[in-house]
């Protein structure tokens, strides 16, 4: 309540002393110090008269700040590896790494360098139930890796045009060993995914603390693509390593890797990798000019939980697959993370290509009251 | 414009006349309860903590996925469940037959929205893969004789009206990230989103028209601010 109540003085015209006199100016020194909607007048406040940002509690860009000159190549340390690769040196219950590679190409788990950064010094921001949290986030994939040590992962590797051009065709699957008919393992069906992942622990920026935004701002039924660790190769992906497209599937970014179209002839396959950010060579007698790419998603979701959000990282998740269920009606449309190479010879049809990130960066915006 | 309180002074032994006092401070009284406007009020001076919910902006956040049917490939060397025998690629998703062989929009999700007058922004993000290869012309075996390079496009459309035609996407995979703003009216207002995939070739219908998935997305949000004038 904020409406000053005064006791007129006319037409009594008493003698007052000061009581009376003060007990009205009471009145209006406490309606002006609670002003609110009863003191304001109809639609008489202009957007001048309200804050900056009234709605947007939080906003901020972060970014790696990798940057390569021109003409330069990439470090090592901006390779992310696909699972399946030989030379994958997480173990076989990890699936997903993260993107932490420094201005300087340099992997890092040191908090404000790479992609894990604190929101709000080591404070962090309180969440609230009911906030709209938006994470914008954009890559630039500047190339796939190149041939893998010891085997022919590439479809452009060793191995003969027509084996390559069985593979490329995407009826059959799996019984390319012979290269005799209609197999191959396709391509297109593979892409990476990214997502961010949050600390609502604290500031310290270590990496066991990072969870899923389902899990922080508990979202039912969001992936847990960390959790579907696959299968390490040879074997079949275990039933419960797919995630079912038909779930929340709304916290992730795909990035494509390469599209290959059929082969027409024996000596040329038509592979064209979607970034590659130098003129590459590698390819037998195929000299790949495509530029990197730059892919951008967004993530926008309600909070339903309140917690202290401390800081932000991405992650990559190797390679995965479209698959699907077709014992189930309809069928069900499902991912798993790719775990064998591309080696017909060695009977895996799988890709384990890792790819070369440059800049990598997102932003957050958090609404409040909307 | 709102009143504003000139000072008046009394000196010393005078005597004040009740009416004329009653004047001066039902003025002052008539302008705080209910009279302040932005005359009266500095730049800045409400602050996100005194703004009631909504009365600024109003969002709405609708997260959803493809629930119409799915189909798979139906090549008959492809495993058919989580039970394959060896590792293979399968593929599922919307056939030609499932969007009218691409000669028409589908729509992909439909929202309403209660608006204030003011600027409405949309946004609408998913994931999407294309079978871009379509390496199944040659289903007697051998090379692969034919391509087809495929293409889809989104729309976003308020009441019906198109305010948003995007590019064509035709990488394999892709995320779809597509923002608007128009002016709206009060009132509730229809945000539709919907997509056209390429058509079908005509020797798209003899092979791969009611058997081959070539398209499918998921991860859909959409994601409305409407900022009241």
């Amino acid at each position: 309540m904020s409406r000053a109540t005064i006791t007129n003085f006319y037409p009594d015209n008493p003698v007052i002393d000061s009581v009376e006199l003060n007990n009205q100016y009471g009145q209006v020194q406490t309606a002006t110090a609670l002003i609110n909607e009863q003191n304001v007048r109809f639609e008489g406040v202009d957007t001048r008269q309200i804050a900056t940002n009234p709605v947007l509690v939080f906003g901020k860009q972060f970014t790696n700040d990798y940057k390569l000159t021109l003409g330069s190549a990439p470090a090592a340390g901006a390779l992310y590896l696909a699972k399946a690769d030989p030379a994958w040196p997480y173990g076989v219950n990890v699936s997903e790494i993260p993107i932490n590679h420094n201005s300087s190409g340099t992997k890092t788990a040191i908090i404000g360098n790479g992609t894990k950064f604190n929101m709000a010094a080591s404070t962090g921001i309180p969440i609230l139930v009911g906030d709209i949290i938006r994470i914008d986030l954009d890559i630039h994939a500047w190339s796939i890796q190149e041939q893998i040590a010891g085997i022919t992962d590439s479809p452009l590797g060793t191995m003969a045009a027509a084996a390559r051009a069985q593979l490329v065709n995407g009826i059959g699957g799996q019984t390319a060993l012979t290269y005799g008919g209609n197999y191959g393992s396709g391509m297109g069906e593979w892409c990476s995914l990214i997502y961010p992942k949050v600390n609502i622990t604290n500031g310290l920026g270590n990496d066991a603390n990072y969870v899923s935004l389902g899990t922080a701002f508990n979202i039912v039924g969001a992936p847990e693509f960390g959790n579907l660790i696959g299968e390490s190769g040879g074997a079949n992906p275990p039933s419960d390593s797919f995630f079912n497209l038909r779930d929340d599937f709304d916290n992730a970014m795909v990035l494509p890797i390469h599209h290959m179209s059929p082969a027409n002839n024996t000596s040329r396959v038509a592979f064209m990798p979607y970034y590659e950010g130098h003129r590459n060579t590698t390819y037998a007698d195929f000299n790949f000019d495509m530029p990197p790419l730059r892919e951008a998603a967004s993530i926008i979701f309600v909070a339903n939980a309140n917690v202290t959000l401390y800081s932000i990282q991405l992650y990559y998740s190797g390679i995965w697959r479209l698959a699907c269920d077709s014992s189930t009606s309809p069928d069900t449309p499902l991912l798993y993370l790719e775990g064998q190479p591309c080696d017909p010879t060695n009977n895996d049809f799988g890709v384990s290509t890792g790819v070369f990130l440059e800049e990598c960066r997102y932003g957050l915006q958090i609404l409040r009251r909307v | 414009m709102a009143y504003k309180w000139d000072a008046g002074y009394v000196e010393n032994l005078d005597i004040v006349d009740g009416r004329q006092f009653d004047n001066t401070l039902n003025n002052l009284v008539g302008a705080v309860n209910g009279g302040l406007d932005r005359e009266n009020l500095p730049s800045n001076c409400i602050q996100p903590t005194q703004i009631v919910s909504q009365n600024v902006a109003k969002c709405t956040v609708d997260r959803l996925n493809y629930e119409e049917n799915t189909d798979a490939a139906a090549g008959s060397s492809y495993w058919t469940s989580l039970g394959f025998a060896t590792r293979g690629n399968n593929l599922c998703g919307i056939l030609y037959s499932s969007m009218q062989g691409g000669e028409t929009n589908v729509e992909a999700a439909v929202t309403n929205i209660d608006c204030e007058e003011g600027m409405l922004q949309i946004t609408w993000k998913c994931a999407q893969w294309i079978n871009s290869h379509l390496t199944v012309y040659n289903a007697g075996g051998g090379f692969s004789s034919r391509y087809s390079l495929k293409g889809v496009y989104w729309q976003i459309k308020l009441d019906g009206n198109i305010v948003l035609n995007s590019r064509s996407y035709y990488m394999n995979w892709s995320n779809v990230k597509l923002e608007c703003a128009v002016p709206v009216s009060k009132g509730n207002h229809e945000v539709r989103v919907e997509f056209n995939f390429a058509n079908a070739t005509e020797q798209d219908f003899t092979t791969i028209y009611d058997n081959t998935p070539v398209f499918h997305w998921w991860g859909g949000t959409i994601f409305t601010t409407n900022r009241f004038r």
